[in-house]
């Protein structure tokens, strides 16, 4: 490949825009000739500096971005409240309607039969047996 | 490239897409500085380049589920910011021909040579010759540049074949060196 040719290639070479081909020739050529070296030593000086141009900072948009989202993306918080709200509802009214269908003993008996489990484990009488042997525990470990 | 499953900007998007607005908070956090840089350098204005981030990720919160992971989410990035900075600079003016090719008269160079091997001085005349080029090669140079696009990803924003980007873009490099070459040699 001639220099020109190489020349006239430097800047898709260095854009790695070539065939496997030509780009393998470009190498051959380039790896010999210090002139094509050089002009693509140039371009890549122009590459860098390109580069290096420093722009104004960039104002962040984020906030400004997140207000100006589509209404019905941000309302799905309101849609989970109203779902939240009729998940609620059905519950008292799914309430509302067994209560009248399975009759379940009134408040004052519910508390007795707690409270009775509660004291099962525990006849009359066995409380004073098992403040006794926590005071001798505490006895024998002082 | 393909996207790979672990890819952190992917799973943002897939966030995105369900509605997550902290996973776009995010996505812009790693994203606005480069698509500025690049939105600014089409548009060279400032405001409209922070307008167009803005309609960016409006976008992406939109478009979100239609992401196929054919390519970067990065790259996808890009090339929304790059055709809304083409719409707008569509509807500005109408492009220069591609015939068009010769190059505003140089501006004035202010600094003797030694002062111009400076960075901040070479930064200043690459400014001013930007400026100078024409219309077409300033656009593929920053969408190859600052875009990171293919030539056919340019062509297909340009309207033009990816031969013809190769040519705006070997000539606008052309004129950069030729005009900065005791900078740059």
């Amino acid at each position: 490949m001639s220099c020109q040719k190489v020349q006239e290639r430097l800047s898709a070479w260095l854009d790695g825009e070539l065939e496997e081909k030509v780009a393998q020739e470009m190498a051959a050529h380039l790896a010999e000739c210090a002139v094509c070296r050089r002009e693509l030593a140039i371009l890549q000086r122009l590459h860098d500096a390109l580069a290096n141009l420093t722009a104004p900072s960039p104002p962040d948009v984020t906030a400004k971005v997140l207000r100006h989202l589509p209404r019905r993306r941000r309302r799905s918080g309101w849609r989970s409240l109203s779902l939240a709200a009729s998940l609620v509802l059905g519950l008292y009214l799914g309430h509302a309607v067994t209560g009248t269908l399975y009759l379940l003993p009134n408040r004052n008996q519910v508390g007795d039969l707690a409270i009775a489990d509660v004291f099962m484990e525990y006849p009359l009488g066995s409380w004073g047996e098992l403040f006794g042997s926590l005071n001798g525990e505490e006895g024998n470990g002082a | 490239m393909q996207v790979k499953p672990t890819d952190l900007d992917y799973a943002l998007i897939l966030r995105i897409a369900r509605g997550q607005e902290e996973a776009l908070a995010e996505l812009i956090r790693r994203h606005q500085r480069r698509l500025y840089q690049l939105a600014y350098r089409l548009l060279k204005d400032p405001l409209e380049a922070e307008d167009v981030l803005q309609e960016v990720f409006l976008k992406v919160f939109e478009q979100a589920g239609r992401f196929e992971p054919v390519s970067t989410v990065s790259a996808w990035l890009h090339r929304i910011t790059a055709n809304h900075c083409l719409n707008r600079l569509r509807s500005r003016r109408p492009l220069d021909s591609l015939d068009d090719d010769e190059a505003a008269p140089l501006p004035a160079s202010s600094a003797d040579p030694l002062a111009a091997l400076e960075g901040e001085e070479l930064a200043r005349r690459l400014e001013g010759l930007l400026t100078a080029l024409p219309e077409r090669q300033r656009q593929a140079l920053m969408l190859k540049q600052f875009g990171g696009l293919s030539y056919q990803e340019i062509g297909e924003l340009l309207g033009l074949s990816p031969d013809a980007v190769d040519g705006l873009l070997k000539r606008a490099r052309q004129f950069l060196k030729k005009s900065l070459r005791e900078f740059l040699a």
